[in-house]
């Protein structure tokens, strides 16, 4: 299994030699792009300070509690929309109104009103989240079965009740896909809100060290982030595919 | 008549917006909402008209507008190659696979110093930072259009003589499009919104810089105008592009009826 | 020598690095120059892998198939396919599907349209041509399917359940449809299905397919009368013989068929029937 595993990520080993090569060869100056290895260096030196782990830490703190309240929010709003008249028709207007909106956009507006600390970075997560979900939270609870939902009032099952034992059930896998796609934005956000207004954070450090010349540390953040989010995406699936282990394997 | 809510398609521009306007210059009148953070709209569309007339907002719209549709453009030709190569030919799906899967949750922002150290603070690093940042999709989509066509659609156009290259293109190419052109719809908005951020980010010309820049000065006014011309720009491309679809896919299972 | 000769024919899929499917073995069948022939048998025996074969879109394993004594080599004109699901191309309307073949072909623009006209009158659909295959029924797309591979005039036609997606009335009305065709363009057919009275009605033999892996159990002869019409023939008592003759057959290896899965698990069955 490893051998598989190996086998498919071969390329990205040939990436990394190329880039090695194609700096240690001179052709490319390493002024515009440190040497491979360097980077690794720097990345190994930067974990051993720990300065490199606070400020990750910093930035998935932010991130967890931004994206974390997106989901909570999201999906209740979202569920609640699809299932209650009421509230779809009070809250449809407004959230399509904001979708085409850019959150990054209202930065200027956010840093007036809430200042420049952390609560900034986890509020433009949060805003910017929440609105997918709470789309990819309507159309899944939409989209149950509505056979499913009478079989279930045919068995005795009250209104409330059907509603978490089956319209959450069966409308979890698309969901739980919804939340993949805004935890892949909510790192968007994170970046995107560190780059533009913040002094801790892996996104200003990698800011900062290229405004500083330090560039093999610059690097060295950037894969970092390139790392987390890939890694928290892993999880996230390995979590997702074990909250779905009922499910029929296509 | 499907039920699912794409936030986009769903605006009907009547008695929603028109009662959120409202509600919105009420709230701001009457100090509900701050009315520094959140001016009334009265006061927004006086001021846009203003920003409007000396044509600086026309201008930075034409700065954004260009680049995403550049990014967007640059994006399609390159992606859409490569998915279709990838589906089709052995050894790029070897080579770009785990590039592509190892990519798709990188936040491609997080790129933008190397983009500014490479290429510069103005046109270009924008530009190829959108494209990048679209292309993951855009291959995906293809990418899977391109495998999943129908075998027997194949075979019944082999079995009428179609040779490999004309296969290609007049056969698969033309089943794999409606997949191709609902991924290049996912990535419209993220255009817009990387551009602006990294108009946001380097200053300049372009919507972002004009909010950020209006920022600076706590001039909410101008940020919201700004905001809202984002809004709208991105706005107006989805459904441009949505009624192109229309057209380019009457013989679509989906099309049904028109936006 | 016939239109389609298979000798010693075998199909093999494999799985993985260890194991290996065996589809059809030792196949042998030959259908004569203007004959209609019926392939039946249950369901994943490997009668539609037979006919992909013939048709040159899957290659074969062991023996081979020979069309008018000449060696398959890859899809080509002269063997029209007719598939089940229709297999339209779905951005082209009526019109342009039926000429497609005619395109490749490069043959003159009006003797292009001509055939088309024709084609699309023939098989009753005379008015659809600018409609797309998705404002169309079942049967109506099959008759498009049916148009489209007539048009290249090929001398032999190939059908995979070319009715199973259909309801039972349209079904039964394709049956006459595709009789009278073929009365008035006449073909070698080799039909796939796995309704054993459409076999008997429509087809001059048929050949009964074992369960996997498949090879030829029996040739039955079903040639009759069909002037009377399909009504008063399917109520013949000749009729109902064969019929049940044949069933019998294909329920014994139905039979069989459940037995070997039952036995060995589930072997992972490759994707053609």
């Amino acid at each position: 299994m490893w051998l598989a595993a190996c086998a498919r990520y071969a390329p990205l080993l040939l990436v990394a030699a190329g880039w090695e090569l194609a700096v240690l060869s001179g052709a490319i100056s390493p002024n515009f792009l440190p040497r491979f290895s360097a980077v690794i260096e720097t990345l190994w030196e930067l974990l051993r300070s720990f300065e490199l782990p606070g400020e990750v830490g910093i930035s998935l703190l932010r991130q967890s509690i931004g994206f974390g309240l997106a989901v909570v929010f999201g999906v209740a709003v979202g569920v609640a929309m699809a299932r209650l008249r009421l509230v779809d028709r009070a809250l449809r207007p407004l959230v399509t109104l904001c979708y085409p909106v850019p959150v990054v956009a209202l930065f200027p507006v956010l840093v007036l009103m809430v200042g420049l600390d952390d609560r900034l970075q986890v509020i433009v997560i949060l805003l910017g989240s929440i609105l997918p979900t709470i789309v990819s939270s309507f159309n899944a609870a939409r989209g149950v079965d509505q056979y499913l939902i009478w079989s279930a009032r045919n068995l005795g099952t009250s209104s409330r009740r059907t509603l978490w034992k089956i319209v959450i059930p069966a409308a979890l896998p698309e969901i739980l896909s919804g939340i993949r796609t805004s935890l892949a934005f909510s790192f968007v956000l994170l970046v995107a809100a560190e780059q533009l207004g913040a002094d801790r954070g892996i996104g200003a450090f990698a800011l900062r060290a290229g405004q500083n010349g330090f560039y093999p540390g610059m690097f060295a953040a950037i894969l970092t982030i390139g790392l987390m989010g890939f890694a928290a995406d892993r999880i996230y699936l390995a979590l997702m595919r074990w909250m779905l282990r009922w499910q029929e394997q296509e | 008549m499907s039920t699912r809510w794409n936030a986009i398609l769903s605006w009907r521009p009547a008695y929603s917006v028109l009662i959120l306007l409202l509600a919105w210059e009420a709230a701001s009148r009457l100090a509900l909402v701050n009315p520094y953070f959140l001016p009334p709209p009265s006061i927004l569309i006086q001021r846009a008209h203003h920003v409007l007339l000396d044509g600086s907002l026309l201008k930075h719209m034409a700065a954004t507008l260009w680049r995403a549709l550049a990014a967007l453009a640059l994006c399609v030709v390159v992606s859409v190659p490569l998915g279709v190569a990838m589906a089709r030919i052995r050894v790029v799906h070897w080579f770009f696979d785990p590039l592509i899967s190892l990519g798709f949750p990188v936040p491609k922002v997080a790129l933008w110093p190397i983009f500014v150290l490479w290429f510069g603070f103005h046109d270009q690093s924008k530009v190829l930072l959108t494209a990048l940042a679209c292309a993951f999709p855009v291959v995906s989509a293809t990418h899977l259009g391109t495998q999943n066509v129908d075998k027997f659609v194949v075979w019944s156009a082999l079995n009428l003589g179609t040779g490999p290259h004309r296969l290609l293109w007049k056969v698969v190419f033309r089943a794999a499009v409606p997949e191709i052109l609902t991924g290049i719809q996912t990535v419209l908005p993220i255009a817009f919104i990387v551009v602006v951020l990294t108009e946001m980010l380097s200053g300049g010309v372009g919507l972002g810089a004009m909010i950020m820049y209006a920022g600076r000065f706590a001039d909410m006014q101008t940020v919201l105008i700004g905001v809202i011309a984002a809004s709208l720009l991105g706005f107006g491309a989805i459904k441009l592009f949505e009624m192109m679809r229309y057209r380019l896919l009457i013989w679509h299972q989906e099309t049904s009826a028109a936006p | 020598m016939g239109a389609i000769d298979a000798v010693g024919v075998a199909k093999r899929y494999r799985l993985d690095r260890k194991r290996e499917v065996t589809a059809l073995e030792g196949v042998d069948l030959e259908v004569g120059q203007n004959e209609f022939v019926a392939l039946v048998g249950p369901s994943g025996c490997g009668k539609s892998t037979f006919l992909y074969m013939v048709g040159g879109f899957l290659e074969v394993s062991e023996g081979r198939i020979l069309i008018n004594g000449a060696p398959v080599r890859g899809p080509g004109p002269d063997r029209g396919i007719v598939f089940q699901h229709f297999a339209l191309f779905p951005w082209l309307t009526v019109r342009r599907n039926v000429l497609y073949g005619l395109e490749e072909r490069r043959i003159a623009l009006d003797e292009r349209h001509r055939i088309a006209r024709e084609l699309i009158a023939l098989v009753g659909l005379a008015g659809f041509e600018e409609a797309y295959p998705k404002q169309l029924s079942g049967g109506m797309k099959q008759r498009v399917a049916i148009a489209r591979t007539l048009a290249l005039d090929p001398e032999i036609l190939l059908m995979d359940e070319p009715f199973g997606a259909l309801d039972a009335q349209t079904r039964e009305m394709m049956q006459e449809e595709l009789l009278r065709i073929w009365g008035v363009r006449k073909k070698t057919v080799l039909f796939v299905t796995h309704d054993v009275r459409e076999a008997v009605y429509l087809a001059d033999r048929v050949a009964v397919m074992t369960a996997r892996p498949g090879k030829i159990k029996a040739l039955i002869d079903t040639r009759h009368d069909r002037s009377q019409g399909a009504v008063a023939l399917m109520a013949s008592p000749e009729f109902a013989r064969r019929a049940n003759e044949i069933w019998e057959l294909v329920r014994e290896e139905a039979l069989a068929a459940q037995r070997l899965e039952a036995r060995s698990g589930d072997l992972g069955r490759p994707s053609q029937p």
